[in-house]
């Protein structure tokens, strides 16, 4: 094993993250895994790694580390104004770095938006459970098995770089309870724009706006998908994301879909969003488009 | 009907790599077979099978399966459930869900709630607590919080509101009421339901949870000998 890097510096919000986990909410645990899967898997795809390699998902910044040993490693994701040994590094991109070459994410900026960056290494992170679950804390140090080779550093094409302060329609796929909401609510709700409270987190985003009723009077508990809007008696729509509980018994709307998903994930109050229905179908189809250029075959 | 599969059971999509299956019954409860059948099931997709699933949420009467979708397709995985419940198709049929019997210790140094909610139905003690182990429980559902089994459902003379704030702290082991259902808190959280008595019992063996949808749990009262001798705390 080799030593890769330690962290000096953790913000409370870093964590190592995957594409979620598999075969664990039968037992009550969470999916989790990255918030911004379009960040997630760029960074892998610049390193040339596999789509769902794990790295560190830095929200709200204040992360710094020192490299124990060179490797290539990738920034995507929100710009929280990143330097490398005191020189600006911009997001979307991989970048090389030397043994003792130090890495500093400061905040992020209301001017460029995006609440999480991903930082992404050209080797297997070798992890004890502490790290797979917990946040970092200053003094972590991580290991790889096998260093990478030096290696040609890439960008993603800015077509696909989001602008994470551009109004957010998120695509709502119909499901659940939907069919027991009213007309009018289903109205209401995709003809208003929501402000994202603050206490928004990985768990669910809670938007505040016009209230939406429904005539479900008791509803089991039942799984709870990625992206359900559920809406509670205060008729304010709750967003439930990685982190959340495997179930719940309030009605729900349906599923916001993986991709909005991710994008509203960098989104912070008091952003708004607005909602637009889609077809199952539809939505599947993108994802799949989207699963297939990451999962394919890495190439240039 | 939409999203028919089989007689009585339906599967719809929730998202785009989510199906929900329901069991389409006109009582409100569900009742151990159903739970058994939804355990069965889960069971089958996560163990015996390997066709893409990601995650299974049974719960009451329905299993949430989410799936990756380039792996498998909906009609697949219908086919794959149709062939199931074909071969499943008599709700009678025996899962083996495991019966397991959980010492309890109901005293109120353990349970903070148990003489309140005792005076508040009107029950002694030794009645509250024959009321909660002379039955066996299924369990309908594992959430809330890793290994969090719901249990239901218990004698209507113990049908017990939850409190109305959350409790900072409750114990693992635990084992609370709220309204007809009852279950073990795995380890320290919040939490709401009225607490009778705690378990010595590890509800988290070998990073696992004990309790499984459609297992069985048959409580049996214990003192507060038999509660330290299992390694119980006060």
């Amino acid at each position: 094993m080799k030593p890769l890097f330690k962290v000096t510096k953790a913000g409370a919000h870093v964590s190592v993250q995957g594409l979620g986990r598999k075969h664990c909410m039968h037992e009550g645990v969470p999916e989790s895994g990255a918030m911004d899967t379009h960040a997630f898997c760029w960074a892998n795809k610049l390193l040339r790694r596999s789509f769902d390699s794990k790295m560190l998902e830095v929200t709200l910044g204040a992360l710094s580390i020192e490299f124990l040993n060179g490797c290539q490693f990738a920034i995507t994701g929100a710009d929280l104004s990143v330097t490398l040994n005191g020189n600006a590094i911009k997001p979307w991109s991989s970048y090389s770095a030397m043994k003792g070459d130090k890495l500093v994410f400061n905040y992020p900026s209301p001017k460029t938006g995006g609440l999480r960056a991903y930082l992404a290494f050209d080797a297997e992170l070798a992890l004890d459970n502490k790290l797979i679950d917990g946040v970092l804390s200053a003094g972590d140090q991580f290991s790889v098995h096998r260093l990478g080779r030096a290696d040609f550093q890439r960008a993603v094409p800015a077509q696909h770089i989001p602008n994470y302060l551009a109004p957010l329609s998120v695509d709502l796929i119909p499901g659940y309870q939907f069919g027991s909401f009213s007309q009018s609510s289903i109205d209401v709700l995709l003809n208003t724009e929501y402000e994202i409270r603050d206490i928004s987190n990985r768990m669910a985003y809670c938007l505040a706006g016009a209230k939406i009723s429904h005539r479900i009077r008791s509803l089991a508990s039942e799984g709870i998908a990625y992206g359900a809007i559920q809406v509670p008696p205060d008729g304010q729509p709750i967003i439930l994301l990685n982190d959340r509980q495997t179930m719940g018994g309030y009605p729900k709307l349906g599923c916001i879909t993986r991709l909005s998903g991710a994008a509203l994930s960098q989104r912070f109050a008091p952003l708004k969003v607005s909602f637009q229905l889609v077809s199952v179908d539809a939505a599947r189809q993108k994802y799949k488009e989207f699963m297939t250029f990451f999962a394919g075959l890495a190439s240039d | 009907v939409q999203g028919y599969l089989v007689q009585d059971v339906s599967l719809l999509p929730v998202s785009e790599d989510a199906l929900l299956l329901s069991l389409d019954t006109q009582e409100e409860n569900a009742t151990p077979d159903q739970a058994a059948l939804l355990g069965g099931l889960a069971n089958y997709l996560l163990n015996e099978v390997d066709c893409g699933i990601v995650n299974v949420v049974p719960a009451y009467k329905t299993l949430l399966l989410q799936y990756d979708v380039l792996r498998v397709s909906q009609t697949d995985l219908e086919q794959l459930l149709r062939k199931w419940f074909e071969r499943h198709s008599d709700y009678g049929f025996e899962f083996n869900g495991r019966l397991h019997t959980i010492p309890v210790f109901y005293d109120s140094r353990v349970g903070p709630d148990l003489v309140s909610l005792a005076t508040e139905k009107s029950l002694d003690i030794n009645a509250l607590i024959t009321l909660h182990t002379r039955q066996t429980y299924s369990v309908y559902a594992v959430g809330f919080q890793p290994g969090f089994a719901y249990l239901g459902y218990v004698d209507e003379q113990l049908n017990a509101a939850r409190h109305t704030s959350f409790k900072a702290n409750v114990a693992a082991g635990s084992v609370g009421i709220a309204d007809r259902q009852t279950a073990i808190y795995p380890s320290d959280s919040p939490g709401g339901w009225q607490i009778i008595g705690r378990t010595p019992t590890d509800m988290w063996p070998h990073k696992k949870p004990l309790l499984r949808t459609g297992d069985r749990v048959q409580f049996v009262s214990i003192d507060e000998g038999r509660y330290l001798a299992l390694g119980g705390v006060l």
